[in-house]
């Protein structure tokens, strides 16, 4: 078994970490996302994922949320690999929608998180990632 | 020097994020040769600035199709943002229930 720790930062009590968002032509933009447990999907925005050279073309499948003030239209999409707390993970699904937040890029959420065990440390700033050997 | 030379955008000198900060007050940056305060962290120790900008698009533009050049970079608010994140509950149907154990 394998530990590996990263640090992460507080804003306004949200724990935020660093990711890797590699598009279709390996150009690579670094984010912050926040670590949400309360999140089904994982979930970039627009001005993200374009940047890596993704469009709404490029989604395999319309998504809706519900928001406080209503219905969100955004979609799924396949980036070329996502690392977020030094875990790489290829071809990855994720969802596209408007977060309206400037300083934040977007949500890890449980559809990332669920492929290994994780212990958050806040009083330590660090989150504790579990590599299990498999057999 | 030739065309494609002249439109490639001039990158700072490595800075701190205080320094970025301080010369370009509330707005987007575009960054490139990032150096983190420690591996895995999101905090910025120093890091080049390519692009500024009212928007992330405009922070982002002089470096748009220059992949081979800067083929990492990161983009940043330097402000702070007090409008609340918008929290949203993703519509689950059979198809994405699939997708989302897969």
């Amino acid at each position: 078994m394998t530990r590996r720790s990263s640090s992460f930062v507080h804003d306004r009590e949200l724990i935020l970490v660093e990711a890797e968002v590699v598009g279709p032509t390996g150009r690579t933009i670094e984010a912050r996302l926040v670590l949400d447990t309360g999140a089904a999907a994982t979930t970039l925005t627009p001005s993200v994922i374009e940047k890596v050279g993704y469009t709404r073309r490029d989604g395999f499948k319309r998504a809706k949320v519900h928001t406080a003030i209503g219905e969100e239209h955004g979609y799924w999409v396949r980036v070329a690999e996502l690392t977020v707390l030094g875990v790489a993970t290829p071809n990855f699904a994720l969802t596209v929608f408007p977060l309206g937040h400037k300083d934040i890029d977007g949500l890890v959420g449980m559809n990332f998180l669920r492929h290994f065990n994780f212990e958050v440390r806040p009083a330590d700033r660090q989150i504790v990632v579990e590599f299990l050997a498999r057999g | 020097m030739n065309a494609a030379e002249q439109l490639v955008p001039i990158a700072t000198e490595p800075l701190s994020w205080a320094e970025i900060c301080a010369q370009y007050p509330d707005q987007f940056v575009c960054l490139v040769d990032i150096a983190k305060v420690e591996l895995r962290s999101p905090e910025i120790k120093t890091a080049c600035v390519v692009g500024h900008g009212p928007t992330h698009d405009a922070a982002f533009e002089p470096i748009r199709g220059l992949d081979m050049r800067y083929p990492r970079f990161a983009i940043r608010f330097t402000g702070t943002c007090s409008e609340p994140l918008i929290r949203a509950s993703l519509v689950i149907d059979d198809e994405t229930l699939q997708l989302l154990r897969s």
